[in-house]
Formats: structure tokens, C-alpha cells, sequence
């Protein structure tokens, strides 16, 4: 079913836009897909969240409105055909507010969300104590569907280095998360930080929240703020920031008086603090006898009780047993379980598989992008595993219409078309990439600790979007007994693995690059039935990264060379004497400007160094004496100019597999790698049959030892390439489907 | 005051609280919170309400936050262009007028199809069974 979801601004680190992206996951994990629409978005946010023009509901589709301060959705809910939701975000109480410029919004928030209330099938309350709001609003159909943090994005080595400095160690301190607004009675913390100065002189307290400036007595209470020694108002600060926050407190406290979700309590058990709150709102189900909870602000008393649980390490052990506790209870599974009843209350129910009897399985294959015009490696090695299977399985490929990896553009037509007798189905990408756009996020993002949000807004504009297959998987998902997708890093991966996860399984080609470090990526390795992957390097990467990852099997790829001739290539491309011949896309991300400068080095030390030859796509212009750009080669000439290589050369640092070293092992050719991939390392270590190197003189050395010991290395290329064959790796696909197929 | 949690001997950890304030010669104090839960707005009777107070687009507004010379420069040039504010403000302020009547009829028009609907929907439930199951007559043409 498709759920879309409105939400008034999206703004990364906002509670709203975070509960948005929060409901996306736990929708894809229940087998639902829908887009996120908003009236403003953050630069970088504009892959994931779409405006409010492109928004198309069915009949047949559920909206939720993310509502709490007046705004111009829920009139744009109630005129909007479809089924309708409200997730309620609370309104603080208007008490706070007189006078401020927030007033009206809060009053006009208050009378939409009763005025929805005839109108919506579903009331969705982030807490019991929102969830009693609704009701009270009229809503008849309400449920309770609480927000979960992952723990791992609040460990310690997630903190913000730079405010772990800022921040010291002080003996003792309080902290406190959360908007600086009059709700948030930060003069009651400022009130209790004075009381604990009484016991410690150097007591400090550390307050991370927007101050709400609008209201004059929040500017006010900054002013005080900056009197009272230790203070620190940080204003609104970035996830790495916030967790170095909690991380350098003794005590978590939480002083308002309208806590609508639990967020930052639940935060505050992720990142290990004591929390001590005030019993209001949504706090005493969230802590649930975790922590401590108070209903009075007896100020003095509150002190001593603060510093005992900051400095008594029996009492603070205790008490973070038993937040750990609470933290598994609240997981994402209890609130993906929440979410499922509420769905299932208004006519949403999980989608299921439909149990036909076949003769041979039915299978979609998922990958980026797939055609004879298509060159990439993990594209090449899907259409081989396709070919393979093909007696074997019903088979569907579900793909974008893009031949280009850079932008995604449609060039293909979307829709229902045939590649070597294969039936493909196209998805049309609504937004072509821009890679400017996204090199720019990705130079802010990636080596720190980030949200959520933050990294599926890198991962929606890293592309290639395809609204259309998520769409076909949740409404018709349920017509294919199973699917393998290819490559994790991609969104049309990444998104469609949670949709249909029980019957998936995922070759994840990875390899150890930046992306593999966000925490979002998780959902592609735990949830698939199998992993199917190429190297034992590979598995030990995805270990490391992932440790609860799902089963894996290392399976890779068979190497069935043609009949060869290496003179052919010869004579074709002039090449008489001896060449080294890398075989792929001939760009930056390839390793070839470093290739470039090692053959440079071997070109002046020694008189008679071979040719380099590259064959493929090139997105570089290259002028280098001994070099040969020959552009795109057929696939007979790649075997031919393989066999007749001095060696095969394997500049990249980033594989997962090296098709091209297997080939050329296939055809008795040894390998000259680059030392960084291990991928490369533990295929030259295990066969022998060539040599790495790490720099340019190491490259020199390896071509020379290439030269004297070639015929010794070819033999051992064609014992290793032996344990590649296709009848292994067709066995293991079958095998494989077969468990998800025929259970038990 | 009561303390909350399970991983705590609360009366003893307040009590051991409490005399550590007495050794220091603290008294403590309670400070008043009021947690009364906020009233739910009728949206129709709301929205007229707010229609009436904003219907004059002419009526200057508060600007006592920005502090007083700000207050004093807006009112003086309030007073010197009013003249041409309120006639260029002439026709919004009839058409916010229009919009406050229509919805204010549109408004009362529906509370009180909703009191009707209520009305008859307690008076069937009242109904015996048999009533309401009862076929209805239809009246027989008569021939000419």
C-alpha cells in the first residue's frame, strides 16, 4: 500500500521532519511505500522530501498530516481525496504563550486538529499522553505509536570532538536537551543548577536547544543565563554535538511541563546519563520506572538527590541498568509493531505473498540499471548471474531507465521491454542527479556522526530515485516468490530491501567507502534473508560494520572464458610487444590518475617498460607517452587482450569482487593490483598468481618480478580461476531462493 | 514530593536527602506548577472568533514587544499616511467582512444540522425494534 506523509517545514534535526523520516523506515520495514511532501525544505533535503505540488493521492492511499502548530496542511488534508491520518506532534500549553507571536499558531493548531477530527479514519498519538489529546479532541480511531532512537548513533564514539574539548570534564554536571522555550521552564533548571552550586562550587550546566526568541522572556532568561556561573546555552547544535552533550553530564534533567514524545529522555539512556524528570506529559510512560522521575520541584531537595546520582557510582550503575532495559523495550521493532495495529485499523494491513503454484520460481531482480549498454560492474555481474538463471527461474528485472551512473537521466524508455529475452521493467527517476549537489552534502557529511534524516537525505539524492518500483513492490510485491538486489549503496537498493526483506536476497558489492559508515545501511544488511557475497574480504568488512548483519554466504561470481586469440587483439590494435591492460570505466574513482603516475615512474626507470593499455568508457582525458586509450572494447576483444597481457592491472582501491583479476586469471594472465583493495590482496595472496603494489617504485619492482616469473604465475592463475565456475555459483543462487521458496 | 522509579529505594534515598538538607539548615520548597490539561477548541466557533478579530485590516497593531521607540515610530507614521492606508485597505477589510459573515452563517448552519442529526439518532435508538423494521406504506395512486 502507499502511505504518503505531509509535513508543514522540513528542517534537518526538527522533531517533526525527524518523526517523518522515522515513519518512512518503520512504513518500508511493514511493506509500505510513500513519499514525504513538505510547503518548505532544507537545501539538501530536496531528493528525499518533495514539494507540495507534486503530491498525488489515490483513493486507495493513506496520508498522514504530521500536525501540531497551525499551518496550511490540514486544509490541504481535509480537500484531499484518499484516506486520511493525523500524527500529532502536541501543542505546548498556551499558558506559556500569551503575548507571543506564537499564540495564534498554537490556537489555530488546537482548533484544526479538533476540526480534522470528523474527517480522519486515524489518530496517531507519539506518546499515550498525545494519544489522550486526540480523544479529547474527538478523534474516535486513535493509537499510540511511540518514537525510537538507535543507540549505536549515542555511542561514544559518535561525540563531537571539538565540544568534547569545549566541554572538559568537569567534576560534575547537569545537561539538559531540548528547545529553549517557555514550556521547557529552563529558569527551573537554572533554578536547580543555583541549589547544586550551594553543594558544588563547580557544578556546571549545559543547556542544546533552539531558544525560541520570539518570546521576550526566553531572550530574557538568556541574559540570565550568561550571569550564573557554569551555564552554557548552546543553542541549536548538530547530532555528533548533542551527543557529546549527553555524553559529558553526570545528570540528564528535564524540567518542562509539556513533554509531548520522551525524545530526548530515551536519547539521554542511549548516551549512558542518569535521567531525573519531571513527571509531566509523556514523561512517566517513557521512563516507566527507568530513571528517576519527580512530581515536585522542590528545588533544594532535587540538588542533593542530583549530585548523589551523579557521584554514587552503586546508585548511577543501577539506574543505567535499568534505563538499558527500558531502551531495548522501546526499540524500533515495538514501534514498527505500534504502527502495524494503527494501519491495520483503518484497512492498511501488512501485504502479503501471494502462493502460487509454479513450476520454477518467480524472481525480480533489482538492480541500478541493466542493458547491453550498460557497463559497470555490479550491473555486468547482474546480468551474468541473470543469464545463468534464466533456465531456473521466472525472471523480471525492476530498473531505472538510466544508462548514465553520474546523472540517472531517462534515457530508456519506462515500462515493459525485453534485453536478451529477459522481460525489464523500467522505472522512470523523477529527479536526475546532480553531482555537484551531492559532492557538496557529501563533503558535509560524511566522516561525522549524523542523524538519521542527515543520512536519507544523502542516500535519496545519491540516487537513483525510483518512486515507481517501491511503489510496484508494495502494491505487487506480493506476485514474486522472491528477489535478489544488487548493490547496497544505491537508494533503488536501499529502500526496496526493507519493502520485501523476507524474500530478498541482497548482493551487497560493497566495499570500504564513506556511506558504508551510516548507520541507515543497516536496514540493507540485517533485514534480507541472505547475503550473497563475492570475496571472503567482503564479509569480513560487512562483519566489522555491521555485526548483526544478516546470514552470509561468500558466493561471488563463475569465470567461464571463450575460445581466445591474443594475436587477434594484437593485430587489431597494433599492440607487437609486451602490455599491461586494465579492462573498466576509465575515471578518477578507478584508481587511474595513480596508475598513471606509477607507469610514468616505470616509463623513466626502465628503457623497454611495456605499454599501457586501457580499455573502456573514459571519462578522463589522458595523454601519457606509452599509454593506449582503445575506448570501448567488445567482449571478445577483452578476452583476446587479456590472454595476451603481460599482466592484467587492477588500479582500484575500492572492489568488491574484481571481476577483471578473475578474468584474467580465467585465461592464464596474472594481476598487478593496487595494495589498498584487501579485496585485491586476498585474491593475489590466496592464488600467487600476481603481484600488489603501494606506491610507484613498489610498481616498477612488481612489473620487473611480473617479467621474470610470468609463466610460474599463469599456472597458478588457471589452478585459482578453476574455483570459479558457473555450475558453484547457479547452485548456491538455487539453493538460495529454494529455502525462501519452500520454508523448512 | 514523590520520586518515580524502579531502580531506586525512593523513601530512602529522599529521606537521606532530606537530612543532608537539614545538616546544611535548608528548608525546602515547593514550587507551584499548573498542569491543567488545555481546553479543546470548538473550530468552527474559533475560526469566526478569529475572523472577527482580524476582520479590520486598518486597526493598528501591537508593537509594545519591540520596545518603545519602535512603538513611537510606527505610530507616528501611522497617523501622518492613515488616510491612504484605509483606502487601500477599503476593499480587503469588506472582503474579510464578507468572509466573516459567510462563515459565521456556514458555521451556524452546520452546528446546528449536527444538533438535528444527533437529535434523530438518540430518537431512533429510542424506537422499538419492530418500528424500525417496519415496511413502509407507500400511498396508492389514485386513478383519474
Amino acid at each position: 500500500m502507499v502511505v504518503h506523509q505531509l509535513v508543514p517545514h522540513f528542517r534537518i534535526g526538527d522533531p517533526t521532519a525527524q518523526a517523518a523520516v522515522q515513519f518512512q523506515v518503520l512504513l518500508r520495514r511493514l511493506g509500505h511505500w510513500g513519499g514525504l511532501f513538505s510547503v518548505s525544505r532544507e537545501p539538501g533535503t530536496e531528493a528525499l522530501v518533495q514539494p507540495l505540488e507534486a503530491l498525488r493521492v489515490r483513493a486507495e492511499d493513506l496520508l498522514l498530516l504530521h500536525h501540531g502548530v497551525g499551518s496550511q496542511l490540514p486544509g490541504r488534508l481535509l480537500h484531499t481525496p484518499g484516506r486520511r491520518g493525523v500524527v500529532f506532534h502536541g501543542l505546548p500549553p498556551l499558558r506559556f504563550h500569551r503575548r507571543t507571536s506564537l499564540e495564534p499558531a498554537l490556537l489555530s493548531g488546537r482548533a484544526q486538529l479538533s476540526g480534522m477530527a470528523p474527517h480522519v479514519g486515524l489518530g496517531i498519538g507519539l506518546s499515550g499522553f498525545g494519544a489522550a489529546e486526540l480523544r479529547r479532541a474527538g478523534y474516535a480511531n486513535v493509537h499510540t505509536v511511540p518514537l525510537f532512537v538507535e543507540p549505536e548513533r549515542f555511542g561514544p564514539d559518535r561525540v563531537d570532538p571539538a565540544l568534547r574539548t569545549r566541554l572538559g570534564s568537569a567534576a560534575f554536571g547537569l545537561v539538559s536537551v531540548g528547545p529553549v522555550a517557555p514550556h521547557a521552564r529552563v529558569e527551573d533548571l537554572l533554578a536547580l543548577h543555583r541549589e547544586v552550586l550551594r553543594i558544588r562550587p563547580d557544578a556546571r550546566l549545559v543547556v542544546a536547544g533552539e531558544v525560541d526568541r520570539r518570546s521576550p522572556a526566553m531572550r530574557a532568561l538568556e541574559v540570565e543565563a550568561a550571569r550564573t556561573p557554569g551555564v552554557t546555552l548552546l543553542g541549536q547544535v548538530s547530532h555528533a554535538e548533542r551527543v557529546a552533550v549527553y555524553r559529558s553530564g553526570s545528570v540528564f534533567v528535564s524540567m518542562g511541563e509539556h513533554e509531548g514524545s520522551g525524545v530526548p529522555l530515551l536519547e539521554a539512556m542511549a548516551g549512558e546519563v542518569p535521567v531525573l524528570a519531571y513527571a509531566a506529559g509523556a514523561v512517566p510512560e517513557t521512563l516507566d520506572g527507568a530513571g528517576i522521575g519527580f512530581d515536585e520541584k522542590r528545588f533544594a531537595l532535587l540538588a542533593e538527590l542530583a549530585v548523589q546520582l551523579g557521584t554514587d557510582a552503586r546508585l548511577r550503575a543501577r539506574i543505567l541498568a535499568g534505563q538499558r532495559r527500558r531502551l531495548q523495550v522501546l526499540g524500533a521493532g515495538h514501534s514498527e509493531e505500534r504502527l502495524g495495529a494503527a494501519l491495520d485499523s483503518v484497512g492498511v494491513p501488512r501485504p502479503s505473498r501471494t502462493r502460487a503454484r509454479r513450476r520454477r520460481p518467480r524472481v525480480g531482480i533489482i538492480v541500478q540499471r541493466y542493458g547491453p549498454e550498460i557497463t559497470g560492474g555490479a550491473e555486468a555481474h547482474a546480468a551474468q548471474v541473470v543469464g545463468r538463471m534464466l533456465p531456473h527461474w521466472e525472471l523480471r528485472v525492476l530498473t531505472s531507465c538510466a544508462t548514465d551512473h553520474l546523472t540517472w537521466a531517462n534515457a530508456l524508455p519506462p515500462g515493459e521491454s525485453t534485453v536478451d529475452g529477459v522481460p525489464v521493467l523500467r522505472f522512470p527517476n523523477p529527479r536526475p542527479r546532480r553531482m555537484r549537489e551531492l559532492n557538496a552534502l557529501s563533503r558535509r557529511l560524511f566522516g561525522r556522526s549524523l542523524g538519521r534524516d542527515e543520512e536519507e537525505a544523502w542516500m535519496a539524492l545519491q540516487g537513483p530515485l525510483l518512486p515507481g518500483l517501491w511503489r510496484h513492490l508494495a502494491e505487487r510485491g506480493g506476485e514474486y516468490d522472491g528477489f535478489v538486489a544488487f548493490t547496497y549503496l544505491y537508494v533503488s537498493t536501499a529502500w526496496s530491501v526493507p519493502l520485501v526483506a523476507d524474500r530478498t536476497l541482497l548482493v551487497p558489492t560493497a566495499h570500504d567507502e564513506e556511506p558504508l559508515a551510516f548507520d541507515a545501511y543497516a536496514e540493507v544488511f540485517e533485514r534480507p534473508r541472505a547475503l550473497l557475497v563475492n570475496t571472503p574480504e567482503e564479509l569480513e568488512l560487512i562483519q566489522r560494520r555491521f555485526p548483526r548483519h544478516a546470514r552470509a554466504r561468500v558466493v561471488g561470481v563463475g569465470v567461464d572464458p571463450p575460445a581466445v586469440r591474443a594475436e587477434r587483439f594484437r593485430g587489431r590494435f597494433e599492440l607487437p610487444g609486451d602490455y599491461l591492460l586494465y579492462v573498466g570505466r576509465v575515471e578518477r574513482g578507478k584508481g587511474i590518475p595513480e596508475l598513471l603516475r606509477a607507469y610514468g615512474r616505470l616509463r623513466a626507470t626502465v628503457a623497454d617498460a611495456p605499454a599501457l593499455v586501457l580499455a573502456g568508457e573514459a571519462s578522463m582525458d589522458i595523454r601519457a607517452e606509452g599509454v593506449r586509450v582503445l575506448g570501448r572494447v567488445s567482449e571478445q576483444e577483452k578476452w583476446d587482450g587479456l590472454a595476451g597481457a603481460l599482466a592484467a592491472v587492477v588500479p582500484s582501491a575500492k572492489e568488491s569482487l574484481s571481476l577483471l583479476a578473475l578474468e584474467a586469471f580465467a585465461v592464464g594472465t596474472p594481476v598487478l593490483g593496487n595494495a589498498e583493495s584487501p579485496v585485491v590482496r586476498g585474491h593475489l595472496e590466496r592464488s600467487r598468481a600476481g603481484l600488489a603494489y603501494e606506491d610507484a617504485p613498489a610498481f616498477v619492482g612488481a612489473v620487473a618480478r611480473l617479467q621474470r616469473n610470468r609463466a610460474a604465475m599463469a599456472r597458478a592463475a588457471r589452478r585459482y580461476a578453476s574455483r570459479y565456475g558457473w555450475a558453484r555459483v547457479v547452485d548456491a543462487y538455487r539453493e538460495e531462493m529454494d529455502a525462501i521458496v519452500r520454508p523448512g | 514530593m514523590k520520586l518515580l522509579g524502579r531502580d531506586i529505594d525512593a523513601r530512602s534515598l529522599l529521606q537521606a536527602a532530606r537530612e543532608r538538607l537539614e545538616a546544611r539548615g535548608i528548608r525546602e520548597d515547593a514550587m507551584a506548577v499548573d498542569d491543567e490539561p488545555e481546553p479543546v477548541l470548538e473550530p468552527l466557533s474559533f475560526l469566526v472568533r478569529a475572523l472577527e478579530e482580524n476582520e479590520d485590516p486598518t486597526l493598528p497593531v501591537s508593537a509594545s514587544e519591540r520596545g518603545a521607540p519602535v512603538s513611537v515610530v510606527r505610530r507616528v507614521f501611522r497617523l501622518a499616511s492613515q488616510a491612504l492606508i484605509d483606502e487601500v485597505l477599503e476593499r480587503q477589510r469588506l472582503f474579510n467582512a464578507r468572509v466573516r459573515e459567510a462563515d459565521a452563517q456556514l458555521a451556524a448552519e452546520v452546528l446546528q444540522l449536527r444538533a438535528r442529526v444527533e437529535a434523530l439518532e438518540s430518537a431512533a435508538a429510542k424506537q422499538p425494534r419492530g418500528a424500525l423494521l417496519a415496511p413502509r406504506r407507500r400511498p396508492r395512486k389514485r386513478r383519474t
